[in-house]
């Protein structure tokens, strides 16, 4: 079996790089990458804590999938909405970089 | 009508909204359907209509008020978020029965005065007042402590974009401007229950925000906050006398703000400016009353010790209200603005009242509450008739309007000796009331407050002179018309319950008696030990003694 | 003590007829004729006079020591349970006092009423004027009514409110001249001053008596709880009675200067001048039995508080003979016509003060009646004299009226006489009832009292002398070969003023004779008007008459007219003399003693410049801003603002990177403080 620690281990990681890459991203693209790949991180998270610590016998639960389900749509919009920022942007500015655009 | 019958308060409140939210539905089918939208004339008509039954069917529960009993009457109760402890819960007694009588009452009055505009401004503008309408109701008939923070935070929205929309052309910035200092105050309010929240949570495990529970052995607002002095609390009391007026300080603070009491004024001040008729006359008949009520309902019987051991402060503040707000007035130039520190400084006089804590001082307030609603609603209802024929609000402005308008002037004469006190109007009867309670109490302060509303008096002399009587300054008062039928009509409505309440308190008094002397009996059981709990820091004198006095036990 | 039920209507016919004419006024545009209207307001308060004879007869049938027509309509309102349980009632309560006094309004204010239909048709200068009119000065009259029936402390505070009103209403009739208004708002701001006395001195009297035990304000309530209190401090003097003793003295201060300010009392005089800025009728309704008289019977419906306290009493005195003195030195030298007669009128009351503080409250009474009926016949007169000279009211300008219009001069001379107290008129009767009652009272400085209302005498005679002489004798100093008659040949118009003569000659008889000259008449000496009256205060006046008093009060009369004669008639050469002293005097008195300037500089003035430059530097909102808390507030918002902008840097990564930094903190926190770890 996969330990618990090894799942939330890679959740960390993979948040902390996206972090780290919304901090340092100059492109705008990048950054809602980075931004898609904290939420994924999440869902691992979600998915390993369940998986591991599932409720008692007589009575199990499934919050942690529920979970990564709302979490999928919140970031399917997230998505949406950061692409039609691109658009504009790409439109006004004729390019991505978000440090000019914020100049 | 059993179905309307069983719910009446819940109809009553929620009416106008969803008459509101049919119109707008039924505009939206017509104008998908290609036709106009309801036609402009129809718009005003239902909500004249819809205020009206709301007032109909109020007027059915106050008949049907049991005037004996001190419960909670008309109650309705749903669970809402059970685990936070927000419940639907509404209920009357004698305190918030006239007040829901009030604003039932003034809407539809207001909508008949402001008929003109309602012309303009189509559908929105009447949804946005019949909006309002619900949320001051849902304010004033709500018993759990979040419902009613919610109805009041609710109720600036519809403010906001009838001010914004509706009023005047900088319109915007002054309703930021109030909804910068209201908001304060919700912040405040926010932080008490905030407060009160983890003390409940602290002592029962479990929150619940209902003012008294209607199951035995529930868990309430009022079985929280346990006496001090309670030998079979649970444990060791959490409430003890210092969170108690800690508590009570941020309530009050909140309240303040909202009334306003005088230091606070200014964000009312420049809303009036700004606000179209309508909204400047709820606003000021309504809406300031739900501070007061606040007070009334929550802050003091939720934290009693703390509350004696602000009076003596709110005291002074109270009576520099009713000073200041006279002294303010009288370097005004814009009537409006005028009338709202006058009416500002009355509603400093029935926070005096509130804080007397015996019988004839909180019947005073809260029968003032109605005529003060009625007389300064009158008045501002009177400027906007003005305003419309001038397009000015400025007191330079206007002068000799005698001559041409006798009937305003006649109107006008009466409002503002209706508002100060005199006899055969229900002014004097809650003024009187009021003072007296002071009296019992303070002496000092009964007679410092007989000054103020004698400057307030000198002042409303000198600026009845200044508008009314005089040459006509301006040459274009001269074409100015007298009232109109609709106008007239207006006065008239407005005029009867004044003069009635004047002439014949009774059967009103009789219905506030019992919940006022009901509250005085839980303020005093809860603040019980408050001297001793104070480790002998302060006397048992004061207001505490007066409590004794106060006629609150039988 | 008997039911009657149709008490009420002695105040609500004019009432209802008053808001009748309000309503009227404020719901059309034109009024109905003018006989409607005037035919409605006479009738209204003739009908009360009616029912006030009926009410009276009743009352003189009933026996007992307390005698009372009563009509309790509701509860009017009431609050609180318990020893601290308040309510009041509106109800009426006809006993000998109110009897009297109701009589007087009523009557008066008919005669007035019926005066002003006939004489004041042409004057109304816009639509609705004659009806306005006439609902204020019906209001006046039912709000007089209202107070001297009422069985109720607050129920009389209404009225009394309400005659304030009324008074406002009627002195700034014409609402056109600034003078008028002037005049109406200082007259309705010292009334409300007066109010709020009145109403401290009610609180007072509450708390008095819930310390004896006692609540409800009802005069007879009050009365039982006085004589506890009174009783109590007598038997124990200097225990906690005493504090109850203080109380007792401040109520009736309070009273005292709630009268004071009603009936016009040194320092509170200055708003009767204004009043004839109004129409005629009004001001002789003011004068003579509406406003002025509602003082004085404030003091005898609670004479018990003055009687159990001889502090207060002395006081109430020495208020009285000082507005006497000063009012009538007034009077010596004004130019006015109409302002004399207030003078006058203010003296007489000021006497009346006097009388009732020496223990006389029934000489009060008397006088008060007899003073009505001259003062008003005075000012109808009057008010015609100066339409008859074309709105001229200085006297300078005026004379020799007597050849054109002999009856007027008539009518003056009666009231005059009546009123300076020429012998056998009514005037004579009841002044030497009150300087009787100052000689035989107990007040501190009795000799003085007694010689400043013999001054005041002497002076009034002098007073009222010289106007007749000025206005209708003498040469007529203006051109008056275009002056129009007045249409006395009217019945209307004149008739009232018959009436009035009468009374004023006759009225004395009904009490003089019986009291004074009982042995001479054959008819038992008894003080009927004080048994009639069945006043507290017993009168032991049969026994105290001296006829040297009556010598020397008619002497001080004879002194006054001599004087006038002299200096009028014989050598009017003697008035412009070059000594610098009397004429500085008269100058003094003729601004009345720069009284209404200083109140100008102490009240108005102050009252309009403080509030502007203070308030608008410091707490008002816009448009000028309160520049220091406007200051200090936007230094606030912008020093804040500044802090905050520097958090807005602008590149997102630094926001992401503040809320990371954020976060981490808040879980790092949240492990330290967790027990677990």
């Amino acid at each position: 079996m996969i330990p618990e620690h090894h799942v939330i281990g890679l959740s960390a990681i993979l948040f902390a790089i996206g972090v780290l890459g919304v901090l340092v991203r100059r492109n705008f693209i990048g950054l809602v990458l980075s931004i898609a790949l904290t939420f994924n991180a999440s869902n691992l998270a979600f998915v390993g804590f369940n998986r591991f610590w599932p409720g008692d016998e007589a009575k199990l639960h499934w919050d942690g999938q529920v979970f990564v389900a709302v979490v999928i749509a919140v970031a399917a919009a997230q998505v949406v909405m950061g692409l039609s920022v691109l658009f504009s942007m790409f439109r006004n500015r004729n390019g991505v970089d978000i440090d000019e655009a914020g100049a | 009508m059993e179905f309307v019958q069983d719910h009446l308060l819940s109809w009553i409140v929620f009416l106008p909204l969803g008459a509101g939210l049919v119109a707008i539905a039924l505009n939206v089918l017509l104008s998908s359907l290609g036709l106009a939208g309801i036609p402009r004339r129809l718009c005003g008509l239902l909500g004249l209509v819809a205020s009206t039954l709301s007032f109909a069917l109020c007027v059915q529960l106050v008949v049907q008020f049991d005037a004996t009993s001190i419960d909670h009457q008309f109650v309705e109760h749903a669970r809402w978020l059970p685990e936070l402890g927000v419940n639907y819960f509404v209920g009357v007694d004698g305190i918030n029965l006239l007040l829901l009588l009030l604003t039932t009452f003034l809407v539809p009055v207001v909508i008949l005065a402001t008929w003109n505009e309602v012309h303009d401004g189509n559908l929105g503008y009447v949804f946005a007042i019949l909006s309002f309408e619900t949320c001051v109701l849902g304010g004033f008939a709500s018993l759990n402590l979040v419902q009613f923070y919610a109805f009041w935070e609710l109720a600036s929205l519809p403010l906001f974009f009838l001010v914004g929309i509706w009023g005047a052309e900088r319109g915007e910035r002054s309703a930021t401007r109030f909804a910068l200092s209201a908001g304060l105050g919700s912040l405040l309010l926010w932080i008490a229950i905030l407060l009160l929240a983890s003390l409940q949570f602290e002592q029962f495990g479990r929150l619940d925000f209902d003012l008294v529970s209607l199951e035995p052995g529930g868990v309430a607002l009022l079985d929280t906050t346990v006496p001090l002095m309670d030998p079979a609390g649970p444990g060791q009391s959490a409430f003890n006398w210092r969170t108690q007026v800690w508590l009570f300080a941020v309530f009050a603070l909140a309240f303040a703000i909202r009334i306003p009491l005088v230091p606070f004024h200014r964000g009312l001040a420049h809303l009036q400016l700004a606000a179209p008729t309508a909204a400047a006359a709820l606003v000021l008949g309504v809406t300031v009353k739900l501070g007061i009520y606040g007070f009334i309902r929550y802050a003091i019987p939720l934290a009693p010790a703390g509350a004696l051991e602000f009076t003596p402060g709110l005291i002074v503040l109270a009576l520099v209200g009713v000073v200041g707000g006279a002294l303010v007035a009288m370097s005004q130039d814009d009537l409006r603005k005028c009338l709202t520190l006058i009416a500002l400084s009355q509603l400093a006089l029935m926070t005096l009242g509130v804080f007397t804590f015996n019988a004839q001082g909180l019947s005073g307030s809260v029968l003032q509450m109605l005529g003060h609603g009625l007389s300064a609603v009158a008045l501002v209802l009177l400027v906007g008739m003005l305003r419309e024929r001038r397009h000015t609000g400025l007191i330079s402005e206007s002068g000799g309007l005698a001559t041409r308008m006798p009937v305003f002037v006649a109107c006008f004469g009466l409002w503002v000796m209706s508002m100060l006190g005199v006899p055969l109007s229900s002014g004097f009867v809650g003024e009187f009331l009021i003072l007296l309670g002071t009296f019992r109490v303070h002496p000092a302060a009964a007679a410092a407050a007989l000054l103020g509303i004698l400057l307030v008096f000198a002042f409303m002399l000198r600026l009845i002179g200044r508008v009314l009587f005089g040459n006509e300054a301006r040459s274009e008062n001269r074409s100015l018309v007298d009232l109109g039928l609709r106008e007239k009509v207006v006065m008239g409505i407005l005029i009867l319950p004044v003069l009635g309440i004047g002439v014949y308190p009774e059967p009103l008094l009789r219905r506030i008696e019992p919940s006022v002397l009901n509250w005085l009996r839980t303020v005093d059981e809860r603040s019980a030990g408050t001297s001793e709990r104070r480790q002998g820091q302060r006397s048992t004198e004061g207001p505490r003694e007066a409590m004794r006095l106060a006629g609150g036990r039988p | 003590m008997s039911e009657a039920t149709w008490l009420r209507w002695i105040p609500l016919l004019p009432l209802g007829v008053a808001l009748f004419h309000a309503a009227f006024v404020g719901w059309f545009r034109r009024s109905p004729p003018y006989l409607l209207v005037a035919v409605l307001s006479c009738g209204a308060v003739m009908s009360s006079f009616v029912l006030s004879c009926l009410a009276c007869w009743k009352l003189v049938a009933l026996t007992g020591s307390e005698p009372a027509v009563v009509d309790e309509v509701y509860t009017w309102f009431g609050v609180g349970v318990g020893e601290w349980a308040f309510s009041t009632d509106v109800a009426f309560r006809l006993d000998p006092l109110a009897a009297v006094m109701c009589l007087l309004i009523t009557g008066v204010g008919s005669v007035i009423h019926v005066h002003a239909a006939g004489s004041m048709r042409d004057d109304f200068r816009e639509d609705a004027g004659a009806q306005r009119f006439f609902c204020y000065l019906g209001a006046l009259t039912a709000f007089a009514l209202v107070v001297v029936l009422a069985e109720d402390l607050i129920f009389l505070l209404l009225g009394w409110q309400g005659v304030g009103v009324a008074t406002w209403l009627l002195v700034g009739f014409w609402y056109g001249e600034a003078r008028s208004e002037t005049a109406a708002r200082c007259a309705f701001l010292m009334d409300r001053f007066g109010d709020a006395a009145l109403l401290l001195g009610g609180f007072l009297i509450f708390t008095v008596m819930a310390e004896v035990g006692r609540s409800g304000f009802s005069f007879q309530e009050i009365e039982i709880a006085w004589a506890e209190i009174a009783s109590a401090l007598s038997a124990e003097p200097g225990s906690s009675a005493g504090n109850s003793g203080t109380l007792v003295r401040i109520s009736a201060l309070c009273l005292l200067v709630a009268a004071a300010a009603k009936s016009a009392q040194f320092p509170l005089h200055v708003w009767l001048r204004g009043v004839v800025e109004g129409p005629v009728p009004a001001s002789a309704l003011i004068h003579s039995s509406a406003t002025l008289a509602m003082g004085v019977y404030l003091l005898c419906r609670l004479d018990f508080v003055f009687v159990s306290d001889p502090v207060a009493a002395d006081a109430v005195a020495w208020l009285g003979a000082l507005t006497a003195l000063l009012a009538v030195s007034f009077a010596t030298t004004g130019r006015e016509l109409n302002r004399v007669l207030s003078h006058l009128a203010l003296s007489q009351v000021g006497l009346i003060f006097l009388a009732f503080a020496a223990g006389m409250p029934a000489a009060s009474v008397f006088h008060l009646v007899t003073c009505a009926f001259s003062l008003a016949l005075l000012f109808l007169v009057a008010g015609s004299t100066i339409r008859v000279f074309r709105g001229e009211r200085e006297m300078d300008q005026m004379g020799g009226l007597i050849h054109q219009v002999p009856v007027l001069a008539g009518f003056f001379g009666v009231g005059a006489l009546a009123l300076s107290g020429f012998p056998a008129l009514s005037g004579f009767f009841s002044r030497d009832l009150v300087l009787l009652a100052v000689a035989n009272s107990s007040l501190t400085g009795r000799a003085g009292l007694y010689a400043v209302a013999l001054i005041v005498v002497a002076a009034t005679a002098f007073s009222v002398l010289r106007c007749f002489l000025r206005v209708f004798l003498g040469e007529p100093e203006r051109k008056v070969a275009n002056i129009e008659l007045p249409r006395l040949a009217t019945r209307i118009h004149s008739h009232p003023l018959y009436v009035l003569a009468f009374l004023a000659t006759t009225i004395g008889f009904l009490v003089g004779l019986p009291q004074f000259w009982g042995d001479v008449i054959d008819v038992q000496r008894s003080n009927s008007l004080a048994n009639f009256l069945r006043s507290p205060v017993v009168d032991e006046t049969a026994s105290g008459l001296e006829h040297w008093m009556v010598l020397l009060g008619l002497s001080m009369t004879a002194v006054g007219y001599g004087l006038a004669w002299v200096l009028y008639v014989r050598r009017p050469e003697l008035r412009t003399t070059s000594s610098s002293g009397i004429r500085a005097v008269r100058r003094l008195l003729a601004e009345e003693c720069f009284i209404p300037q200083l109140y100008q500089r102490l009240g108005a003035r102050p009252f309009d410049s403080f509030a502007r430059p203070f308030v608008s530097r410091v707490i008002g909102p816009h448009p000028s801003d309160g520049r220091w808390v406007s200051n200090a507030s936007r230094a606030l918002r912008l020093g804040t603002v500044h802090l905050l902008k520097r958090s807005q840097t602008g590149p997102l990564q630094v926001h992401v990177f503040v809320v990371l930094v954020g976060v981490l903190a808040v879980v790092g926190l949240m492990f330290l403080r967790s027990p677990a770890t």
